[in-house]
């Protein structure tokens, strides 16, 4: 076994850099297609992240009328402190909120002193715990419209629903187009050992006379596509790791941007073993399906 | 050694390439296996490393049915013989060492053993000189005497040799005609197809006769014969 390994792996690393550009055909495609994939798990994970950890922070607004009388205000208060399901709660009075506007928004500070009145409406600001339920929530808005002087009560709930479904949306597409692209390398991969089992024959031809086992002549073939579907993972993670640095790079650069407040995160060292299992398992497909065709009508026996 | 019983080789339809074929070949004999193009000497060689299946008949080798030898089982059985072509199929890429050690690397030997084995043979075919050159800096002669080094390099017991001086002068011919007579001294038993008449005339050894695929002439040939 050791020397069949051993002399597998030679053969195999010695074929793979003598038809080194016809291999790197095969390496391309796997890494293009492993390259795809991690790309969409990436974005995939990332936004479920960022949408599970938005949802571990249920918070919600309730912004008050500005003729609400101080009891009204006491009674909501009340509720809210009395409820289970919420962890804090912040008063903020109409004063407060116009100061909080000038110190967000340097530069336009004025525009609310100009006022005659203050728009800014008090409100209380709710956060629940982490894991509450839809039901309670929507239980705990209906308690809260019933309550008197009450302007309106904001909780964009919708976006941490799309946010889950796009996750799901681009790792369902990742695995899509993944699978496809990896599906297609397995073709290359064949093919491209096709060509290299006809550059190959007369060496192939002496293996069979000479009395060597199936396995022998097999054998290079099989860890040639092996290590092609390795390489070829390994390059494909390897081209999206460095795009993902170049992201967090040009992120930092503009905070202005949606995404820049996320800690984005590369495919783990879990995922990374898996889709350098999964260009190996391309790879070794490959050459089984060439070998197959190659060694039925070639180096048959019979 | 080499029995064939009844045998008949059919490539399409009713026409053969072998027919009713029956022969002997004793254990160390050097026998030639001659005929016109297309009498079915190839087709024989074929039969005995199981290239190909008879339609008809039984062959065995060293007590081996080949005809009903599993596919598993051809590997070892072409471990116990050396094969030689006209047109050498040596490995272009390798030099003459690594071609005749390639043989034993894919049989599982050492690599001791491989370079120990490999010096040997390629001494008794005097090229010793020439381990390190690539066969397109070789002779005709040359390359043919690589081919039979790689060829005897795992002690077969049977060496065949198809048209082995095809592509040879006839000076380099009597050269390697003089390696497979030492080699056959040495107990290997040689069966080579050609048809040179000069060669067989002039190595005295018995000569088996086809013709259409029909063996019509088996003989122990003396120089008196032909002269």
């Amino acid at each position: 076994m050791y020397k069949y390994l051993v002399f597998s792996l030679s053969e195999a690393l010695t074929n793979l850099w003598r038809s080194r550009f016809l291999n790197l055909l095969s390496i391309g495609t796997i890494g293009f297609a492993v390259f795809t994939l991690s790309m969409f798990l990436f974005l995939g994970q990332n936004l479920k992240k960022l949408s599970l950890s938005w949802e571990s922070h249920i918070q919600f607004q309730i912004f008050l009328k500005n003729d609400i009388a101080t009891d009204q205000r006491l009674e909501i208060q009340r509720y809210l402190d009395q409820h289970l399901s919420v962890q804090q709660t912040q008063y903020l009075s109409q004063e407060e909120a116009r100061q909080r506007f000038q110190l967000s928004f340097k530069g336009y500070e004025g525009l609310s002193e100009q006022m005659s009145y203050n728009p800014f409406p008090a409100s209380f600001s709710v956060h629940l715990l982490p894991g509450t339920q839809d039901e309670v929530i929507d239980t705990m808005f209906q308690d809260i419209q019933s309550f008197k002087g009450i302007e309106e009560v904001a909780y964009n709930r919708d976006i941490y629903e799309k946010l889950g479904f796009f996750a799901n949306l681009f790792q369902f597409a990742g695995w899509f187009f993944g699978g496809i692209m990896i599906f297609a390398s397995v073709f290359t991969i064949s093919n491209v050992l096709k060509l290299t089992f006809f550059t190959r024959r007369e060496e192939v031809d002496i293996m069979k006379l000479v009395g060597a086992s199936h396995a022998y002549i097999r054998g290079p073939f099989i860890f040639e596509g092996l290590f092609q579907g390795l390489l070829g993972a390994i390059l494909g993670m390897a081209i999206a790791f460095s795009g993902v640095l170049l992201l967090r790079y040009y992120l930092n650069l503009h905070p202005e941007i949606f995404l820049s407040h996320v800690d984005l995160t590369f495919l783990g060292l879990r995922w990374a073993l898996v889709l350098a299992t999964m260009g190996c398992l391309a790879g070794i497909l490959g050459s089984v399906f060439s070998l197959k065709e190659f060694l039925h009508e070639h180096i048959s026996y019979e | 050694m080499i029995r064939f019983y009844h045998i008949f080789k059919s490539y399409s339809g009713n026409t053969y390439s072998l027919s009713d074929l029956s022969l002997h070949i004793a254990p160390g004999e050097f026998v030639f296996l001659t005929g016109a193009s297309g009498a079915g000497k190839t087709t024989l060689l074929k039969l005995i490393i199981r290239e190909e299946m008879p339609t008809k008949g039984q062959i065995l080798v060293y007590g081996r049915n080949v005809s009903s030898l599993p596919v598993s089982k051809i590997p070892k059985l072409r471990r116990s013989i050396g094969v030689v072509f006209q047109d050498f199929k040596l490995i272009k890429s390798k030099t003459v060492f690594e071609n005749v050690t390639f043989v034993l690397k894919t049989l599982g030997y050492e690599m001791k053993q491989r370079r120990q084995k490999a010096l040997k043979v390629l001494k008794q075919v005097g090229l010793q000189g020439k381990i390190h050159s690539y066969p397109m800096q070789l002779s005709g002669g040359e390359q043919q005497r690589v081919a039979i080094a790689r060829a005897i390099v795992n002690d077969p017991v049977l060496l065949l040799a198809d048209e082995p001086t095809g592509n040879l002068d006839p000076e380099m011919s009597a050269e390697i005609m003089n390696l497979f007579a030492k080699i056959n001294l040495r107990g290997t038993t040689v069966l080579i197809a050609t048809h040179d008449q000069f060669l067989i005339k002039s190595m005295q050894q018995r000569v088996l006769v086809l013709d259409s695929g029909r063996l019509v002439q088996d003989t122990t040939q003396t120089r008196s014969d032909y002269v």
